[in-house]
């Protein structure tokens, strides 16, 4: 069977999405399929994202693939005879995310028009895929909500699992992703200060956002917690977020009403460590069950700061919740083979 | 220097643009730069598309890098403020696809005209290849050899066999 794998990427830019990408074409790979990967330019400008999504549509991908799976939006558009689409967000500003800080487009005539074209672009697309799987239980809820499409969710596993170990449970709380406002690392931040404990918080991760990088700097110093917290603005090699995560005392992630649980949450879990998020995380409390694997606390600095002194203070229940971590991630069947087969029945 | 290297590929074929655009992306990333390798799809499933697929690949928005080398048709179809083209002779005016209705062959003539016209410059492989575009764009096509020989079935391989350059300076000619 020959599949291809298509999606969109920003050049430069990683993440999850990049990941599942590459992944999903070495597991395939070693299942023995023929396995082929289009990355496709996207760049999600309101200005342009029409013409980008009609470009999609006009696109020959996969011509001679008996499967074509659609990964990042928009390439659920594209067109193909057996369309197979693994959805794993949609253009969250012109879906959950419209109306909020986080959309760049007016609520105005014009940019309701713009959304209506775009929703109805991927009402289109999502209607002739053969099977529409998804990341997480709150984007399958979103594609029933706004384009009344059912799905099933397929949970996607990290990479050689196995390469997570875990040495010790030190001082420090890591919180490794991309550094962008919505997955508010300023909150950690701010908690740093409202700790009581000699807690330490380390932060790795590359951001696009200048100005938010520079706010979480003044943060730091105006806080006077520059001695405990570690801020490395930079995308991390995968052999010292293996280091790091393995001698942590725990973990977080706290994204805004985020699509899944995230890689970090489950990279963690297989260094077995606790993963601290937040009450609105979105997919993370799919995973996470408070005072389980972890916490799962209100989004609010004196809240995540008890959190983690509560870690800090308690290195067993620390232990506890992180080898909870792998048992977890089995009982919600996060596997390849699980995934690899679901696309290949 | 953030580099994207764009290649026209074969669906579950792996040709000599295929072959050459990874080539190039590997050595490029030996050299020090920060790589991406973006692969489209050469042979639109039937000749009468291949102007939707052109149309499309100019539609897309490539808006980031500091040098975009696209190896073979369609890739050098992309909008990049720097643009490099590497021509094989995988292209409208080097006669490819010559089956094509006359309107149409001319219409995606002018569209390869144009993208050749914006690029900041253009090399070519081969003299043929080079020839042909200059026929019909009015720019140089610089000729550029290969440290490698990459065979082709029907056709010399991709390579000048007097060449002295090793990757560093073919990389070092086509970013500088």
């Amino acid at each position: 069977m020959r599949v291809a794998i298509v999606s969109s990427f920003m050049p430069f830019v990683g993440g999850g999405a990049r990941s599942i990408v590459t992944w999903l074409h070495t597991m395939m790979a070693r299942h023995g399929i023929d396995v082929e990967t289009y990355n496709l330019p996207f760049s999600d400008d309101p200005r342009t994202i029409v013409d980008e999504m009609i470009a999609y549509r006009l696109l020959d991908v996969a011509s001679k693939a008996d499967r074509m799976i659609a990964i990042r939006p928009p390439c659920h558009i594209l067109r193909h005879p057996h369309k197979m689409v693994w959805f794993i967000h949609h253009i969250r500003s012109f879906y959950d995310l419209w109306g909020t800080a986080y959309s760049p487009v007016n609520d105005n005539a014009q940019g309701r028009a713009l959304r209506r074209s775009i929703v109805e672009m991927d009402d289109t697309g999502l209607n002739e895929a053969k099977e529409i799987f998804t990341n997480s239980m709150v984007v399958t809820e979103r594609l029933r909500r706004f384009n009344g499409v059912k799905s099933r969710v397929l949970y996607p596993p990290v990479f050689e699992p196995e390469r997570f170990t875990c040495e010790a449970y030190g001082d420090s709380i890591v919180y490794i992703c991309r550094v962008e406002h919505h997955k508010r690392q300023h909150l950690l931040v701010e908690a740093m200060a409202h700790t009581s404990t000699p807690v330490r918080l380390t932060i790795c991760g590359a951001s696009t956002d200048d100005g938010y990088v520079q706010d979480l700097k003044r943060r730091v110093a105006a806080l006077g917690v520059s001695d405990r917290v570690d801020l490395n603005i930079y995308w991390i090699e995968e052999e010292k977020k293996v280091a790091l995560l393995s001698t942590c005392l725990a973990a977080a992630y706290l994204p805004v009403d985020e699509d899944s649980y995230g890689y970090p949450s489950l990279e963690a879990h297989h260094a077995k460590k606790a993963v601290i998020t937040c009450t609105d995380s979105g997919g993370t409390l799919e995973l996470i069950n408070d005072g389980d694997n972890g916490f799962v606390v209100e989004p609010d600095p004196r809240a995540l700061a008890g959190a983690m002194d509560r870690l800090y203070l308690d290195r067993a229940m620390a232990r506890r919740m992180g080898q909870r971590g792998p048992e977890r991630m089995n009982e919600i069947g996060v596997t390849w083979e699980h995934v690899v087969g679901a696309f290949t029945r | 220097m953030k580099v994207i290297v764009a290649a026209g590929i074969r669906s579950f074929d792996l040709d000599e643009v295929e072959r050459l655009g990874s080539l190039l992306a590997a050595a490029i990333g030996e050299q020090g730069h920060d790589v991406e390798l973006m692969q489209l799809e050469a042979d639109a499933g039937h000749p009468a598309r291949l102007i939707d697929q052109a149309t499309a690949i100019r539609s897309l928005r490539v808006d980031r890098g500091d040098r975009l080398v696209a190896v073979g048709w369609p890739s050098h179809l992309l909008w990049h403020d720097h643009k490099i083209v590497l021509l094989t002779q995988r292209n409208i005016c080097g006669g490819w696809h010559g089956s094509l209705p006359a309107p149409d062959r001319d219409l995606l003539l002018a569209q390869e005209v144009q993208a050749f016209t914006e690029a900041r410059r253009c090399f070519a492989l081969s003299e043929i290849a080079a020839a042909s575009a200059g026929r019909v764009c009015d720019r140089t096509f610089e000729l550029l050899a290969l440290p490698v020989s990459i065979e082709r079935p029907h056709a010399p391989p991709l390579r000048d066999p007097g060449t002295k350059l090793d990757w560093r300076g073919t990389v070092s000619i086509l970013l500088s």
